[in-house]
């Protein structure tokens, strides 16, 4: 062997070392080195490798999406260096669109209400610069819809839900499920929907889709319906409605594509709540802003344990201090607390700042949202993946 | 036991000998494993042979010495901080020259840390090169026909073949 010639020369790496090399870098990167041989490109592409290349940036590089109307994103990066989306998507006008779903790098939008209905929807990996229409269903005899998008483990699969109603904060009337194996579109039993209205927004974990809804009519066994109307002498004009509608949380397991009515957790006081998902699990963060109560403008964070039997069972594992400003709970990233805060100086700049409430130390971050992404009204997790859009045409 | 000494020696796979301190080797497990097995007392003569070169044992030692105070009682944020600037110092090297060595023998010492900095610092290397200089450090053959690349440069418009 010629040891002169080996000087400059790398050693030839075991397979092993250059896919845990590779794991760790960006899609942009991995699709130009697709290009390199056969070999890599198949690896690249394998579902072995977008599942480890996925589970490794999940772990270490977990984004957090801020989306401004119109689809105007911004990312923040978890060194909370920002920088803004460019789209690629070759449509016009993203008038109205948002985002109803974030998972795995795959993004769903649903396309502006204005001029049809049900309004067109996309998936969309903006790592990948990839992007698909979902195939159209219309129905004459609905207004509104409801839409969740999700992933299982157990099927393999991404699915989309839209839950039609005859109009605006009405009853759920038909429930269609779109999965991406599939290619199409498939009418499903309402079931456990009867009566019930669901709130637009949707949180995605553990192979379900979760939304705030409520059920006309029907009454928990066993609620004690004394105390409902002591309550209900204290403030009349409020729990009108209460009488004869449960607050509950909807979830729909993706897998067995059946609808789950689960409670909420059982609060002692006024909130604003918000569905987040924290460490995998369903959680609830309840703004409580009541005047008159001690704990006023404090944080709560609720997440639902699982038992045996389809027992559920809210813990409250976090409580912010109390805070001077008003913070508005957006989600929850990398062990925080993300919030929207005004303060008085905020609101004559006309801007707005974010905070991050750690989760275990309880310390306060605060940095002033981009430029790019002033008017932010929702934000997302996110991680850029390898995860294609399936192949159905 | 082991504890009568706090430095062992061992040999390169060029036969130099190198001191390290038992709490270093302690981060390497097959390292930790041969402390527990074989008796090092001051009168011990027996040195075994780490198959990693002189090169990059010096540079493993370096990173054992400086992590092994951390890894032993546990530190504060301030020397996380610390220690994270320091790797970073430490990872300023090039693919050619030593750090695929320093990847060989991470894996082969069963060193996570060492591991996961170098296969990091390895893919920010490879993150600003072309695909003809990533064949020539991983010594691949391009093996596309010319057909072949046309089609995945239609598909990629990103894709690039030199």
């Amino acid at each position: 062997m010629n040891h002169m010639g080996m000087k400059n020369q790398t050693p030839l790496l075991p397979e092993e070392i250059t896919r845990n090399i590779l794991e760790r870098l960006p899609v942009k990167s991995l699709i130009r080195f697709q290009c390199v041989c056969k070999h890599w490109k198949n690896l690249i592409k394998s579902r072995s490798f977008v599942a480890d290349h996925l589970h490794y940036s999940t772990h270490q590089n977990l984004s957090l999406l801020l989306e401004e109307n119109n689809l105007r994103l911004c990312l923040l990066d978890c060194e909370l260096q920002h920088r803004i989306v460019q789209s690629a998507l070759p449509i016009k006008s993203f008038q109205g669109a948002r985002i109803v779903g974030s998972c795995n790098g795959l993004l769903c939008v649903e396309m502006g209400r204005d001029d049809k209905f049900p309004p067109s929807l996309l998936l969309w990996n903006p790592a990948h610069r990839a992007y698909r229409y979902v195939p159209r269903r219309t129905y004459a005899d609905s207004d509104d819809c409801v839409v969740g998008f999700g992933f299982s483990p157990v099927v393999n699969d991404y699915k989309i839900v839209r839950a039609y109603s005859e109009s605006y904060d009405d009853v759920v009337n038909r429930v269609e499920v779109f999965s991406l194996n599939r290619g199409s579109w498939k009418g499903i039993d309402i079931g456990n929907l009867e009566g019930v209205k669901l709130c637009h927004e949707s949180v995605a974990t553990n192979g379900a889709i979760s939304w705030s809804g409520s059920k006309l009519g029907a009454k928990e066994e066993g609620e004690d319906d004394s105390e409902e109307d002591d309550y209900k002498d204290d403030d009349d004009d409020d729990m009108e409605e209460a009488e004869d509608e449960t607050e509950v949380i909807v979830s729909f397991d993706i897998a067995r594509e059946i609808f789950i009515l689960m409670p909420r957790p059982d609060l002692d006081y006024d909130a604003i709540e918000k569905l987040a998902v924290y460490e995998n699990k369903l959680a609830m963060l309840c703004y409580i802003w009541d005047e008159d109560d001690e704990r006023s403008d404090t944080i709560d964070l609720w997440v639902m344990e699982k038992g045996t039997e389809e027992r559920w069972n809210w813990i409250k594992i976090y409580s912010s201090n109390p805070c001077s400003y008003t913070l508005e709970p957006m989600t929850i990233w990398r062990n925080h607390v993300v919030c929207k805060a005004s303060s008085e100086e905020d609101k004559d700049k006309g801007r707005d700042a974010l905070y991050l409430l750690n989760l275990t130390t309880n310390e306060a971050k605060t940095f002033d949202i981009p430029k790019c992404c002033y008017s932010v009204h929702s934000m997302c997790n996110y991680v850029e993946s390898l995860v294609s859009l399936g192949t159905y045409r | 036991m082991s504890s009568s000494v706090e430095a062992i020696t061992v040999l390169s796979s060029d036969g130099d000998e190198f001191k390290i301190t038992v709490s270093a080797a302690k981060l390497s497990k097959p390292l930790n494993w041969m402390l527990e097995d074989v008796c090092f007392s001051d009168d011990c003569d027996e040195v075994p042979t780490i198959e990693v070169n002189s090169k990059t044992l010096v540079k493993v030692i370096e990173y054992c010495e400086k992590h092994a105070p951390r890894a032993n009682s546990g530190a504060s944020d301030s020397d996380a901080e610390e220690l994270k600037k320091w790797d970073i110092e430490f990872m300023k090297m090039d693919v050619k020259d030593i750090l695929f060595h320093i990847l060989m023998a991470a894996n082969y010492l069963h060193m996570e840390g060492l591991y996961d900095l170098a296969c990091q610092t390895a893919a920010d290397l490879m993150k600003g090169m072309t695909v003809s200089q990533i064949r020539k450090i991983f010594h691949i053959k391009n093996d596309f026909s010319s057909e072949e690349q046309e089609q995945l440069r239609r598909q990629h418009p990103g894709c690039s073949f030199d």
